[in-house]
């Protein structure tokens, strides 16, 4: 294993998320969003393409008793995330 | 210090020196007049207003006040300008100064200066110029001079100064074509001067021609008709009608209309939009049949003309709406966008270039054309051929049927060359026994470590690195086999760039260095795939290739890594998986649990994989291996893996059909050694024995589930089996066959007949049929 080190140092950050290509992964978006999906494609503004994925979002409620937290779930075949809006890329192990 | 006139000798001694800055002087002013009021004449007493904080200041640093804010006040103007408020009077200022210029220069002019005002009292006050490229940016300075011009009404328009434009080839033509029918049309021509009575709607209004042409020396005529020329094309029109040549007019003109308005001022009149029309006539007037003419002429005549005059009138207005962009792009603009279009000519017809640019479509398209068997033929040769046209175009003389004709002349060559079989793999032996002929020299004893025991603790120290791998580490060991894998393949396709060789010619010297960097490339692929990697039985730690071949993206790569690997790497690649057979994800993980009648989704998903990317190449390979290598692929199955525990998964039984099947089919060709048809006949015999009993747990749990790989599996048993084996393999499935036979008669006819089917693959192997069961 050594020697893999040698022929690709992992040299920034992204070369992690490489790892993670055709992986389930967990990622983070701004606006309390989270996607869970397999990861196809990724470029250096962490721009996504992810597949089958499911996105939760988090709304609270909007009266102002209610503060309650509601999720809301989609399903997507395939999405294209635009790099600005992701905070975390996470591995995620096979469920 | 004081507001009011009050003594302003006051002892200044005492207290803030007045010349000082600081706060004294802002003191309350007022305290002190009120002082003033009842106290007593001398004055404001200082002291008592004075709070004395001017005292408490910091002045030392004064002295740099300026050149921290800046020099006094001189230098800040008071003549703000804001863009609105000038934008508001700027027309107005205009006039002013063109009336003033009007005044100064022709005294006729001055007279009616009263008319030049008249629409700037009609043009809304807040009217913005549109913005225009100035003409005489590009090279010709601004021709204003001003000019007599006809004019129906004052209307409220507003052109700019007008330059020189360059003209384009529309307005050239136009000029060529108005230069012919002036020719044509000249007979026609009358005494200017009555031409006013044509057009009934224009009659009313005041001929004007300024007698200041008069004063132009002649050489600047020719500037003037250039002028002419630009006008839009209902005033070319109007000024048509009304002023015929020039320079004849202004001759006889003047006198009799002095109040004719100068050009400046009909060009500020004219709309921003309206285009500068190139003008059909040169001199703006020759095409036309003045009045008299046609007068004299018949009604039908008269018609005709008309009607051609509209003609003519409709397409000089729709020549100027298509003009209205007319040298908007400089002569520089216009060769950036020629040089543009001729580099798209070049690169599209440059397929050496598209192959870069345009990868992806080309790879997808061949792939198409490979896979689709509705135009298989057709487009995979456009493919090709579309690639080596790339070279064909450098060696003009090349035709594609040539080029075809050898490339098929080269694979053939190739496949003779492939050696059929060049290794064997003796049972006991300690390794593989390799063949060699003149293509393929090869070593003659080639250790096999994985099936050798005694032979494997050689490198324990990387062992141990890597027993220690975690996902990560497993992630990253794939990602390399990527890296060099496509590396290879950008490799291989640099072939293409290399010249053809003829079967008998010398390769050149670019060949050897690519065929040497190949052989490094996948050596390193072979080296990234872990798959020398020392099998430890002892360890519980996976073997890292069956360990990255858990994941499926290295599943995907296998038939992409097989491509370039030579028969004795493949063999390798072989003898690993079936080694671990048993710990191979999807075999450990396919096995069905007694409650289950479904694996879970991700594990069908692997086995699917694993059947569609890792199964094909492997079967490739052992439909042509010798039977002595399935005989030995055999023998290490049954040594070292429980085999019972294998047949229950779908990987597993397709391995175990794959062995049996093919050899059945070597042994129904002949032609194969009686030793190795003995061997398989022992291996066959301890297949079937640790098989016996368990035949039934072959199939997946649930009667309506897809289980024709397991009849596939009995079928090749079966055509092998003797007449006892042949009974116990019966009555052991005797049940299951009955189960589906009537299965297949509940179900809808394709599924039942598909079911039958699958039954009878097994039953034809035993020389039956489900139709003799009834």
């Amino acid at each position: 294993m050594s020697d893999a080190d040698d022929s690709s140092p992992i040299q920034e950050p992204l070369d992690l998320v490489r790892l993670s290509l055709a992986e389930q992964v967990f990622v983070k978006l701004r606006g309390d969003r989270e996607l869970r999906g397999r990861l196809h494609a990724y470029d250096s503004h962490c721009n996504l393409v992810l597949g089958d994925v499911e996105e939760t979002i988090y709304v609270v409620g909007d009266d102002e008793e209610d503060d309650s937290i509601k999720t809301i779930k989609k399903q997507s075949e395939m999405l294209f995330v635009r790099g600005d809006s992701v905070v975390l890329i996470s591995p995620q192990a096979q469920s | 210090m004081s507001f009011f006139g009050f003594d302003t000798s006051l002892p200044r001694d005492r207290g803030h020196p007045a010349t000082a800055p600081g706060f004294a002087q802002a003191t309350d002013h007022f305290a002190g007049l009120s002082k003033a009021d009842d106290d007593d004449d001398d004055g404001i007493d200082f002291e008592d207003t004075y709070d004395g904080l001017g005292d408490k200041l910091d002045e030392k640093d004064d002295a740099f006040n300026d050149e921290t804010f800046g020099a006094p006040e001189e230098t800040i103007g008071k003549d703000f300008d804001f863009h609105g408020a000038t934008a508001r009077v700027a027309d107005a200022m205009e006039e002013e100064h063109e009336v003033f210029n009007r005044s100064a220069r022709n005294q006729s002019v001055a007279r009616v200066a009263a008319a030049p005002t008249q629409p700037a009292r009609v043009e809304p006050p807040t009217h913005v110029p549109t913005l225009r490229p100035d003409m005489s940016l590009w090279g010709s300075g601004p021709a204003t001079t001003p000019q007599p011009e006809p004019q129906p009404e004052p209307t409220p328009v507003v052109q700019p100064p007008v330059g020189r434009r360059i003209l384009s080839l529309e307005e050239v033509e136009a000029q060529i074509l108005a230069n012919n029918e002036q020719r044509h049309q000249s007979p026609f021509q009358q005494p200017p001067a009555q031409t006013h009575q044509l057009p009934p709607q224009h009659q009313h209004v005041p001929p004007m021609v300024t007698p200041q042409l008069h004063q132009y020396p002649p050489q600047q005529h020719d500037l003037h008709q250039l002028q002419s020329q630009q006008f839009p094309a209902h005033i070319q029109s109007m000024l048509q009608r009304n002023q015929t040549p020039p320079q004849v007019q202004h001759r006889q003109i003047p006198e009799q209309h002095p109040g004719g308005v100068p050009l400046q001022q009909q060009q500020r009149m004219q709309p921003m939009g309206q285009p500068l029309h190139p003008s059909r006539n040169q001199y703006g007037m020759t095409n036309h049949v003045p009045a008299p003419q046609l007068q004299k002429m018949t009604e039908a005549e008269k018609a005709r003309f008309l009607e051609e005059e509209s003609k003519r009138l409709k397409r000089n207005h729709k020549i100027a709406q298509l003009a209205r962009y007319n040298g908007l792009m400089t002569p520089a603009d216009k060769n950036f966008i020629t040089r543009i279009q001729l580099q798209h000519l070049v690169s599209i017809n440059n397929a050496e270039d598209n192959a870069n640019e345009d990868f992806y479509y080309i790879v997808h398209s061949a792939i198409r054309a490979r896979t689709n068997p509705q135009q298989p033929l057709n487009q995979f040769a456009q493919t090709y051929l579309f690639r080596q046209g790339a070279r064909g175009r450098n060696r003009q003389q090349d035709n594609h049927l040539q080029r075809m004709e050898q490339q098929v002349q080269r694979a053939v060559a190739a496949a003779k060359a492939r050696p059929k079989a060049s290794q064997l793999v003796l049972e006991g032996s300690l390794g593989k026994i390799s063949f060699s002929n003149v293509k393929t020299p090869r070593p003659m004893l080639n250790i096999k470590k994985s099936d050798t025991p005694g032979g494997e603790p050689i490198r324990r120290t990387q062992r141990s690195t890597f027993s220690s791998a975690d996902r990560k580490s497993l992630l990253r060991a794939i990602e390399n086999v990527y890296d060099a894998l496509l590396e290879l393949e950008v490799h291989e396709r640099e072939r293409a760039k290399l010249p053809i060789l003829m079967q008998d010619q010398q390769p050149q010297p670019a060949h050897v260095e690519w065929a040497a960097r190949r052989d490094q490339l996948v050596a390193k692929l072979w080296k990234e795939t872990k798959i020398m990697e020392p099998i430890n039985p002892t360890s519980t730690a996976t073997h890292p290739f069956i360990a990255i071949l858990s994941y499926s993206k290295m599943k995907r790569a296998v038939q992409r890594i097989f491509r370039h690997l030579d028969p004795e790497q493949r063999v390798t690649v072989l003898t690993m998986i079936v080694v671990h057979l048993d710990i191979l994800d999807v075999v450990k993980h396919g096995v069905y649990l007694p409650d289950e009648t479904q694996l879970p989704s991700a594990v069908r998903e692997e086995i699917e994989m694993f059947a569609a990317s890792v199964l094909p190449p492997l079967l490739g390979y052992v439909y042509e291996a010798p039977l002595s290598i399935v005989v030995g692929l055999l023998g290490i199955l049954l040594d070292r893996v429980d085999v019972v525990a294998v047949s229950k998964t779908k990987i597993g039984l397709a391995f175990l059909t794959m062995f049996s099947s093919r050899a059945e089919i070597v042994k129904q060709a002949g032609g194969a050694p009686e030793s190795e048809l003995q061997q398989w006949q022992v291996m066959y015999d301890k297949l079937f024995d640790s098989l016996q009993g368990h035949w039934m747990e072959c199939f997946p749990p649930g009667m309506f589930v897809d289980d024709v790989y397991v009849w596939q599996f009995l079928a090749s048993i079966a055509v092998g089996a003797n007449n006892a084996q042949q009974q116990a393999l019966v009555s052991a499935v005797k049940d299951r066959v009955m189960e589906n036979v009537r299965a297949s008669k509940t179900l809808p006819p394709e599924l039942g007949a598909q079911k039958n089917a699958n039954v009878n693959l097994f039953m034809r192997a035993i020389g039956l049929d489900v139709e003799l069961l009834g």
